[in-house]
């Protein structure tokens, strides 16, 4: 035990020793400002880094990597918060109450209540991996595919607790977030699924695509009539402040301390990452909620907590497999874990008893960069907040093209764009016609994660390597997912919503949308049942009971008799109709003429004042069209180097 | 046109380069036709991984040699097929080139149905090539004939035929889990009991068998690794194959054997340069000049070691020899599956 705390304190004092110190606050820094950037990822940020450091000391090294793992988890949230574009896929549970709740008014506090979540979280996540370190191996090989399988449905399960107005719908979002999770191939075959022909889909849809379309582009497609975000804002909430941001930490202490259990629990298990742990923490937060939850998703700052401690508390989980196995849990683990071989480190045993030292240095280093980020968050929370009172209509333009680039440049892949684009429509539509859309996300975001380990787990079963008595956490899981169920049957507001508003479903557009939904999960059902061999008898009973849910969903909703609010819900705002057109157009442009003309094109048409058309407005326009091009061509000629297909006009041309 | 360096990750390679800069010029014609161009390189997985550390250590020795610019171009998808499917797209002008396995070049599906991309493209050079190893938990036995295995996979496409075609050439029933997540899963499961062994490559194979954890139980090779003494080998004359068989008549030995040498080439790790049929001949040779200089520079090897990946350069003229192998090796295996379907 003395060797132990020995170690530790050896670790603490490579960190807290001068010049060292220097070098997780530069670490910090750095990943802060590239979470900002578009083009520099986390992953980007670490390769590069591990070039720069080839010839650094090793203590060094862990330094500057402890903080780059710590350090740009909490500023994905920021962009969340401020203008509903995650930062990256695991801060999107963040934006579903967190933007709600900059738009109350209350930007200052949901800033400083995130980075109070964060710095709890990665502290108790630092604490437990402190504290387990020595006996962690065998507990780490208890999670199987049996045991993730059980925690996705538990995350799943929760989606019941979600409030929404029509029980249906909401089964039915869910439905389609699982169908649509499976687009890509088959896990056990490999054999492509849903793709239409499209190499690019292979991989499945892209998640950060898919989250940046349904929740940034839907809600930009409103922004474009507005002045400012304030304007649709409660004007200055007299109750926002940093400090009340602090204290709903402590005020919702339970959900704090409980996500972030989750949060070290997930990163514990290899292979599963921060994107699983925000949203099961997220649902778990409103299931577990006594009393009032129809505010989750409109700006209750629970669910705003919840999702950002799990997030950095599952950064310290996530070290242990690849400390004690080198087993990475995502792909800015497997470059931590290059870095650790490259400098001589070998993970497994010896970081557990002869290099402790070297593990508490990565340790303590990434708990630093974490509490900084944090006090950075709080202390920068009132100006950080003034964005928000940007005028909307200035900034609008370069959030959108920087959005659509941003998703080209993630993967390399223009077919990204035309996937947001999709989901951006969608999400703009759901909300149209009250589809609820937290479900479709959290099983967007699970379905693959349990279809995966429902295939192995169903092979394990096959090859005789199931023993199920053997595996005691599966039980506890198994018993957590009961107990949950039965906690909500016993609670009897199945929806969770305190008040129930009986939805005002029209008659014409609304049931043309789930009607249109129906067919989408029909086409895909037919193409299933004619393809047989890649697509699993759980994928085509998801594909059935989609369909089936989504025309009941239908039939309901012609049936339904127009309620008097129906009018607002029924034709599109006007303001939004020329958004909503470019939008849609973008993709075509995109095709036909590149990616940066399309861009250019597009921003003219956005920024085009069409009410007054005047010499000085078209010119003024295609200024703004020239710019949005040029940058964008030199962004991913030059910056990102993505590699675009020719345009089908270069094709036309050269045949 | 001025020559710079805008990608911040190209940069730092190239920092990490310069100090052991040295090198051979390039024929005058060919110096003129490459200088001054942009050279893409195509790196057909995400940034961070073996194949991307390859590539930016290759691509400013590349800038070096030519007087090029070289960037390279991270294009993740469908195992491959998105950035082949770019590559030999490319224009005849076009200073595209793509780093890649060799057997994820020939065993890619492609979208027109046909069976190989073999003729889509060219080889400029091979940078590194080892053999693939199997490997276990500590203790694990692979000379115990009908016993049963089970291996972890990627996908029932996906190494199902190594470990087959492998265990029938030793005698063993191996039987595989299809559908985990990526190497470090099919790891995880070895280490939790699911699976019992797991292919990769000579170099991961090593570098996992450090930890203490895991060993390795076989190189599918040929011959003997100097750099994994005393692990055997799967085929030639004295591996497990020619001894498992060595008690059965001609035939059947003779067969073992010939099963045993073609696990051994389907899983040989051969990474190498491609650039598309369709460039222009007399670029591609310029190009394929540069290759040569570029991958057997003492730069290019020191930048890649550094970072843990090995480089073991081939000829030309051995080139030549695996391509004719490799073009061979997709009917023998057909052969194989059919009868191996026609016995089941």
């Amino acid at each position: 035990m003395s060797e132990y705390l020995l170690a530790l304190a050896q670790g603490a004092g490579n960190v807290f020793s001068f010049p060292n110190i220097l070098i997780p606050m530069l670490g910090t820094v750095i990943a802060m400002f590239s979470a900002f950037l578009p083009g520099i990822g986390g992953t980007s940020l670490a390769t590069l880094m591990l070039l720069l450091t080839l010839n650094w000391d090793p203590v060094q090294v862990l330094l500057l990597f402890g903080a780059l793992t710590g350090g740009a988890t909490y500023m994905g949230s920021i962009t969340a918060i401020l203008f509903n574009i995650p930062g990256n896929a695991s801060s999107a549970a963040v934006l579903l109450d967190g933007h709600p709740m900059s738009r109350m008014g209350l930007p200052k506090t949901a800033i400083a209540a995130a980075a109070t979540a964060s710095a709890v979280g990665s502290v108790l996540g630092v604490l437990v991996l402190i504290c387990i370190l020595p006996i962690v191996r065998p507990f780490i090989l208890q999670f199987g595919p049996l045991e993730r399988l059980l925690l996705g449905i538990w995350g799943l399960t929760t989606i019941i607790a979600l409030p929404n107005r029509s029980a249906s719908k909401a089964l039915a979002a869910t439905l389609l977030g699982l169908l649509l999770a499976m687009v890509g191939s088959d896990p056990t075959s490999g054999q492509p699924r849903w793709t239409f022909g499209s190499f690019s889909l292979y991989d499945g849809l892209p998640v950060i695509a898919v989250l940046l379309g349904f929740f940034t582009l839907s809600e930009v497609m409103s922004w474009r009539a507005q002045v400012s975000l304030s304007g649709s804002m409660q004007s200055k909430n007299q109750r926002d402040s940093t400090r009340a941001g602090i204290r709903s930490v402590f005020t919702h202490l339970g959900v704090t301390l409980r996500s972030s259990v989750l949060g070290t629990l997930v990163g514990v298990i290899p292979g599963v990452g921060g994107t699983v742990a925000s949203f099961v923490a997220y649902g778990q937060t409103v299931q577990a909620t006594k009393g009032d939850r129809s505010q989750f998703g409109k700006g209750d700052i629970r669910g705003l907590i919840a999702p950002e401690a799990a997030v950095d508390a599952k950064d310290g989980g996530s070290l242990l497999p690849l400390l004690a196995f080198g087993l990475p849990g995502s792909e800015a683990g497997v470059i931590l874990l290059s870095v650790l071989m490259i400098h001589g480190f070998v993970p497994g045993l010896p970081m557990l008893t002869t290099e402790l030292t070297f593990s508490f240095t990565l340790i303590v280093a990434l708990l630093f960069s974490n509490i900084m980020t944090s006090a950075v968050g709080i202390t920068s929370a009132p100006y950080l907040a003034r964005l928000t009172s940007l005028r909307i209509d200035r900034i609008v333009l370069p959030v959108l093209v920087a959005s659509l680039v941003t998703v080209v440049q993630l993967h390399g892949s223009v077919t990204d764009l035309y996937i947001a684009v999709f989901f951006g429509v969608l999400g703009y539509l759901f909300g149209q016609f009250d589809w609820p859309r937290i479900p479709f996300v959290i099983a967007f975001v699970l379905g693959g994660f349990i279809e995966d380990n429902f295939a192995l787990t169903q092979e394990l079963h096959r090859v005789d390597r199931l023993d199920i008595w053997g595996r005691p956490i599966a039980f506890v899981i198994f018993g957590l997912i009961v107990f949950s169920l039965l906690w909500m049957v016993r609670k009897g507001d199945g929806n969770g919503a305190s008040t129930k508003i009986k939805a005002h479903m029209p008659r014409g557009l609304g049931t043309l949308f789930a009607g249109g939904l129906t067919a989408i999960a029909g086409v895909l059902l037919l193409i299933s049942v004619q393809s047989g061999a890649a697509y699993s008898l759980f994928a085509q009973s998801v594909a059935a009971l989609t369909t089936l849910v989504c025309l009941i969903v239908t039939l309901r909703a012609w049936r339904q008799k127009p309620g008097a609010d129906a009018a607002a819900l029924v034709g599109l705002p006007e303001t939004h109709r020329l958004p909503l057109a470019l939008v849609c157009l973008l993709p075509l442009g995109v095709f036909a003429l590149g990616l940066p003309v399309a861009t250019g094109l597009f921003a003219a048409a956005w920024y085009c004042k069409w009410q007054s058309l005047t010499r000085r407005v078209v010119l003024g326009s295609l200024l703004v069209g020239l710019i949005c091009a040029a940058a964008a061509w030199y962004y991913l000629d030059e910056i990102a180097i993505v590699l675009l297909p020719d345009p089908a006009v270069t094709w036309l041309w050269r045949n | 046109m001025p020559k710079f360096s805008s990608l911040p990750l190209t940069l730092a390679a190239a920092m990490a380069v310069l100090p052991s800069i040295g090198f051979a010029d390039l024929s005058a014609e060919c110096s003129g036709k490459l200088a001054d161009k942009r050279l893409l390189v195509i790196v057909p997985n995400a940034a961070g991984g073996g194949y991307d550390t390859y590539g930016r250590a290759l691509a400013p020795v590349f800038e070096q040699v030519a007087g090029l610019r070289a960037d390279v171009v991270n294009m993740p998808g469908a195992g491959g097929i998105v950035a082949l499917t770019r590559l030999t797209t490319s224009g005849p002008d076009d200073l595209v080139v793509m780093v890649e396995n060799i057997n994820d070049v020939l065993g890619a599906e492609r979208p027109d149905g046909a069976e190989s991309w073999i003729d889509k493209v060219r080889m400029l050079g091979v940078f590194h090539n080892e053999p693939s190893a199997w490997f276990g938990r500590t203790g694990t036995l692979l000379d115990t004939p009908g016993t049963k295995f089970v291996a972890a996979a990627i996908s029932s496409n996906e190494g199902v035929v190594e470990f087959k075609l492998g265990g029938q050439a030793i005698g063993l029933n191996i039987d595989t889990i299809a559908g985990y997540g990526g190497s470090k899963d099919m790891e995880a499961a070895v280490l939790r009991g699911e699976a019992d062994l797991v292919s990769n490559s000579l170099t991961t194979s090593l570098k996992r068998a450090a930890s203490g954890d895991l060993e390795i139980l076989m190189l599918l090779s040929d011959k003997p690794n100097p750099r994994a003494p005393g692990v055997p080998h799967l085929a030639g004359e004295d591996g497990l194959a020619a001894e498992y068989a060595k008690t059965l008549p001609a035939e059947d030995r003779a067969l073992h054997i010939e099963r045993a040498g073609l696990a051994a080439d389907m899983s040989f790790d051969i990474r190498a340069i491609f650039s598309s049929a369709t460039m222009r001949p007399d670029l591609q040779a310029c190009l394929e000049e540069a290759a040569q200089e570029v991958i057997f520079s003492d730069a290019f090897r020191e930048v890649a070691e550094k970072q843990g990946r090995p480089v073991t350069p081939m000829p030309a003229d051995e080139v030549a020899a695996v391509l004719g192998r490799f073009a061979t090796l997709q009917s023998r295996l057909q052969d194989w599956q059919e009868s191996d379907a026609a016995k089941q």
